[in-house]
């Protein structure tokens, strides 16, 4: 079959940063540790696997600076080997329980134990860094690995801070470089935010593309003719966009029609931590709180259904292979019907957030193996990454494209509502103050250097969309504004003990400890341009 | 808040949500009470239904049916000597941000201390924000009243090729005194609002940008931008 598509699939691995070692365990820890379990994990062996099998496939992946640190932090680590070993003892207990009173979820949950055993051993094989096998996978050019914001903050609502925005993209950046050993080619904005200027930083880091939101094209300040389906340069820059084509990334992403919303896919919502007695499963759960588990023997059923089916795993594979090609099927049609108006071949760009495979849609990880496993030569679908892309494709056509965002109503709602501009008041106040420290008290050393250091870490941290993204989203709203308050607060004892010329040494300690993150952190990039000593 | 829709939960997840809301013999209640009591705690929170394209029904970090997390307070402690933040910081300014293509969330502050001085020369006195938007046709400027305890005001804002700024203002009689401006922010500008197909061949370009923002259904993204660009071709490819 002639080629009739192209196609890079992105995927963001991210999670804010979430470590509270002052506590045995702690609830939001396992936004970690599920994704690990049930994300990353599982999705490197598929990919390891695609790759012994000579399989040459092509995956794009970006890992947020926030995510990889907790994935190489050694206390996490070892918290993620006792989730992993509750999980067994919860399996093995449930295995027992299943062939005494429930054999028809017997299936399922002997496959979680087998699962959590598996995904131990693979993740002790790696000497609890699994990053390395990502690495791996793009040193033989499988895998492209993408560098993103140092703690994922929504550029558009920072446009007048450059200081600010160069320190997310530099650390961020700097952090890809140390941990994956290569300098990035692509730069993922933080939920598609861009605005007009930004690429001229992204530049200077040695950035060559970016992601750009759906509407981006038909909103944009110039008339273009192939941004739909071609990469397109931005602005006067030399950085070349790819845009998220959101009617194929709607194939899936959509909790309402998508494909994970099919009745025999497993449920999400419906969870033995919810199920069982207390005196069963609370050594499980977080103290007396009851939480997900990660055992769900449900299959859907309908949205409504009380009464759900069990959990029946060919059916699922069965609708796995159905929409695999249903998908294909959507982008090779809107090839064939591109390519015979304008006689190019189309680069389509689907990106998603990471977890959802796996995570949150059980089966998604055996439908990206699907997917990846399609061959060329019949579907007439390749897939690339951009990278690969900008090797055989010089783009020509230049977009001016006003501020957008991947959130709803394509602009800035999401992170800007009655629930959360309050925190840009104090946010935008921390960035001002630290330019002011940074212009005041340039090229320390030693512990005033800490400090300032530490008073850097805290005013990006802030920054972090998904502060503002969790209240707007109203799931853990309580969570998410006490951390707000917690990184501007701790910025403002630096601010008041350097405005002193003190430095509290206590607290910087512990403050260090609490927020390890960013080792190469240098506060001086808050000086802002043009205002050196 | 219930995570996930309420009539899809069991009695046991009914109930333990509702132990959790402190409702009394939550145990003795049918699932249909249940229901109805817990739709009445989160009547404003769950009116966001899914639309059309049910994106905003995808939730992230997602721990269990609710967001009940004990007491945060307790469990999140701040460091020794962090302060509550101040509602406002002790400065006159003015701060704008582009929350869409139509509206600016504009947030700012009197210091205490110039509200002093003003309150002793002025006497009797009214603040205002006065919106500049420069754009192609020249300087538009409008004013908007505000109280002294106000602090942040949704703007309106034309598209077009220019840019906005806000400027806080103190008028007394026909005086009028600037004490802070903003930045200044682009406004949004489209080609497409502008020059809604002028040639045969811009519609069929026009049709293809289509694709990428329409699902399978024959839904759009949600975006009112866009609607509003599709609106404006649509009457001027009628004329053709």
């Amino acid at each position: 079959m002639i080629s009739t598509a192209k196609v890079n699939l992105l995927l963001h691995a991210h999670l804010p940063y979430v470590r509270h070692l002052e506590y045995p365990s702690f609830l939001e820890e396992d936004w970690l540790f599920e994704a690990l379990h049930e994300t990353y994990i599982p999705l490197l062996r598929i990919l390891e696997d695609l790759d012994r099998s000579g399989h040459d496939f092509r995956l794009s992946i970006c890992f947020s600076p926030t995510f990889t640190t907790m994935c190489l932090d050694e206390p996490l680590q070892e918290r993620f080997v006792t989730y992993l070993n509750s999980r067994i003892e919860l399996g093995e207990k449930e295995v027992v329980r299943a062939k005494k009173e429930a054999p028809e979820v017997l299936k399922i949950a002997t496959f979680y134990l087998e699962q959590a055993k598996s995904n131990l051993a693979f993740y002790e094989n790696y000497g609890r860094n699994i990053l390395t096998g990502y690495r791996k996978l793009s040193e033989k050019g499988r895998v492209e690995l993408v560098a993103t914001a140092a703690t994922n903050a929504y550029f558009p609502l920072y446009r007048n801070y450059e200081t600010a925005i160069r320190a997310q993209i530099e650390l961020g950046v700097k952090s890809h470089i140390r941990v994956f050993g290569e300098a990035p080619r692509g730069f993922w904005l933080p939920e598609c935010g861009y605005y007009p200027g930004v690429e001229n930083i992204l530049s200077e880091y040695g950035i060559k593309w970016i992601q750009l939101p759906s509407q981006s094209v038909i909103t944009a300040k110039n008339r273009l003719e192939k941004a739909d389906h071609a990469p397109t340069l931005v602005g006067d820059s030399q950085i070349t966009s790819f845009i998220r084509d959101w009617s194929l990334t709607n194939l899936v992403w959509s909790d309402a029609y998508g494909y994970p919303c099919d009745p025999d896919y497993r449920e999400f919502y419906r969870d033995i931590g919810y199920d069982l007695p207390m005196s069963y499963i609370q050594p499980y759960i977080h103290d007396d709180i009851r939480v997900f588990t990660g055992y769900k023997y449900w299959a859907i059923t309908s949205q409504t259904a009380v009464e759900k089916k069990v959990y029946d795993f060919t059916r699922a594979e069965a609708k796995v292979q159905l929409h695999a090609e249903n998908f294909l099927y959507h982008i090779r049609r809107r090839g064939i019907a591109l390519t015979s108006e304008t006689g190019d071949e189309p680069v389509y760009t689907i990106c998603f957030d990471a977890d959802l495979f796996g995570h949150r849609w059980f089966e998604g990880l055996s439908f990206i193996r699907q997917i990846l496993l399609s061959d060329s030569s019949k579907t007439g679908i390749s897939f690339t990454t951009p990278s690969e892309c900008l090797g055989y494709f010089v783009p020509t056509e230049r977009g001016y494209f006003n501020e957008c965002s991947w959130g709803k109503g394509g602009f800035s709602d999401v992170w800007l509502d009655g629930s959360n501009a309050w925190i840009y008041r104090h946010t935008h106040k921390a960035i001002e103050r630290m330019q002011e420290l940074s212009f005041r008290f340039p090229a320390q050393s030693s512990l005033k250097a800490r400090f300032l250091n530490q008073a850097a870490r805290e005013v990006l941290l802030a920054m972090a969309s998904d502060w503002p993204y969790i209240m707007y989203d109203k799931t853990s709203v309580n969570y998410a504004e006490k951390r707000l308050r917690n990184h501007l607060g701790s910025f403002n004892v630096v601010y008041s003990n350097m405005c002193k010329n003190a430095v509290n040494t206590e607290w910087l300690i512990k403050a260090e400890k609490r927020n390890a993150i960013f080792p190469e952190i240098d506060y001086n990039i808050f000086i802002p341009k043009g205002k050196k000593k | 808040m219930v995570l996930i829709k309420i009539d899809s939960l069991s009695q046991k997840e009914l109930e333990y949500i509702a132990g959790q809301e402190g409702i009394e013999d939550f145990d003795t209640l049918s699932r249909d009470e249940l229901i109805e009591v817990l739709k009445d705690i989160y009547e404003d929170e769950d009116s966001d239904t899914p639309n059309v394209t049910g994106e905003n029904v995808n939730k992230r970090y997602v721990a269990g049916l609710s967001d009940y997390r004990g007491d945060v307070d307790e469990n999140v402690p701040s460091l020794p000597g962090v302060e509550d933040l101040p509602l406002l910081y002790p400065e006159t300014s003015v701060h704008i941000l582009s929350k869409n293509a139509s509206w600016l969330y504009c947030y700012w502050s009197v210091a205490p201390s110039d509200l002093d001085q003003y309150d002793q020369k002025f006497g009797q006195y009214e603040l205002l924000l006065s919106v500049n938007v420069t754009g192609n046709t020249g300087i538009e400027k409008y004013e908007i009243e505000i109280g002294r305890e106000d602090s942040e005001w949704n703007i309106n804002v034309p598209h077009t090729n220019g840019s906005v700024k806000v400027c806080l203002m103190l008028r007394k009689g026909d005086a009028a005194y600037l004490l802070a401006e903003s930045e200044t922010l682009p406004l949004v500008d489209c080609y497409w609002l502008n020059n809604p197909v002028r040639i045969p061949a811009d519609e069929g370009i026009f049709r293809r940008f289509l694709a990428p923002i329409t699902n399978r259904d024959g839904y759009l993204i949600p975006s009112e931008i866009v609607e509003e660009i599709i609106n404006n071709v649509s009457k001027e490819v009628e004329k053709i």
